[in-house]
């Protein structure tokens, strides 16, 4: 979607155009209501725990960078896979 | 290849939703493989077993996320420095482990010649740490709970990757706000916000947010100081996009042509 570049950009010049906020918890349950609306499969008091628990969202401009903790020692999956079936990463 | 994995319901509704854009994960392990023929043992620990097996938990769950993310035609970004070996060499470094110093000597183990400088010349001088300590405690900078702000006084590369992914995520966030333009957007209008998905453990998740958005005096500067003294060589500092590429593969009917593609690569810098 947006390309490279070899230049360094300088944090805090980038960070002076848009300040991150740190929205209250009421605040991301109010946008997890709206962003879940339609689908009833997800039970309205797991998603006020889990948001509530777990959900962060720091917003920048119209972006939401939405912080979800989770430790990945409680996963519950196992993978089969070996190195030789993952995907390749290629660099451009 | 053979997934079974079982997400958070939760996490992959949002990972899912038509809001989100990219899911930052901490390590993606097209990346971590890149890296592997380099970095076997840094692979072998984190991820990967020696022959290959992925391990439960962590390796897991980021490649049902990745997973998620091919499937439904979105991308996967790292903006974490963990990602190949002369981070672990670093880490061992303000840790004080022995074993990486010692296994640096046996000229038998692939190491680059900086790699090799990095683990071997300062172990001595690192004994001192009580890094291990903490970490096993659950407490100081691994503390879920709380943050204290002793913390910004504390070096450690765990703070680094913090710090750096801090900076990272709003880089990224600029990026995005470049794309999908503030105009005509209501704040109400949620479905119109493009939304970055960040998974990572509660201890660096909090820490991360802070690094972001913390208001005090203290903390700003420590982290400004921080971002400098972290920007040590041979690491990461960017933020990397990946996009899963398979038009060539289902042309050519070959699916094994189809891979994640580097499709956009931002180098983040120091204080200047």
């Amino acid at each position: 979607m947006i390309g490279f570049s070899e230049t360094p950009v300088h944090p805090a010049r980038e960070i002076k155009k848009l300040s991150p906020i740190l929205l209250s918890s009421s605040e991301v349950l109010r946008k997890a209501k709206i962003d879940f609306i339609n689908q009833p499969q997800l039970e309205s008091p797991k998603l006020e725990a889990f948001v509530n628990d777990h959900v962060r969202i720091v917003c920048m401009g119209n972006t939401d960078i939405t912080i979800i903790d989770q430790e990945h020692d409680e996963h519950k999956g196992r993978v089969e896979s070996t190195i030789d079936c993952l995907p390749h990463a290629s660099a451009n | 290849m053979s997934i079974k994995g079982e997400l958070n319901p939760l996490l992959t509704a949002y990972l899912t939703h038509q809001r989100t854009k990219t899911a930052v994960v901490e390590y993606f392990m097209p990346e971590l493989q890149r890296n592997a023929p380099k970095t076997p043992e840094f692979v072998k620990k984190n991820i990967i077993s020696v022959d290959g097996i992925i391990d439960e938990g962590r390796g897991s769950m980021f490649m049902d996320i990745a997973e998620i993310m091919k499937i439904n035609g979105k991308s996967v970004s790292c903006v974490d420095i963990a990602n190949k070996l002369s981070y672990e060499s670093y880490y061992a470094l303000m840790k004080g482990k022995a074993l990486p110093a010692f296994a640096a000597l046996i000229p038998q183990i692939p190491l680059s010649p900086i790699d090799r400088l990095l683990l071997s010349a300062i172990m001595p001088l690192v004994s001192w740490s009580g890094d291990s300590v903490l970490e096993m405690l659950g407490k100081g900078i691994y503390d879920k709970q709380k943050i204290s702000l002793l913390e910004n006084l504390t070096l450690s590369m765990e703070d680094g990757r913090r710090v750096y992914a801090a900076a990272g995520l709003k880089v990224l966030a600029q990026d995005y706000n470049k794309e999908y333009p503030t105009q005509n957007m209501n704040q109400q209008d949620n479905n119109n916000h493009p939304q970055i998905v960040v998974v990572y453990p509660r201890a660096h998740a909090t820490r991360i947010a802070n690094y972001m958005t913390s208001e005090s005096t203290f903390t700003k500067a420590a982290k400004s100081a921080k971002q400098f003294l972290y920007y040590l060589p041979g690491l990461d500092y960017s933020y990397r996009t990946y996009e899963w590429k398979d038009m060539l593969a289902k042309a050519a009917n070959k699916p094994e042509l189809a891979s994640w593609q580097l499709t956009a690569n931002k180098k983040i810098g120091p204080l200047s």
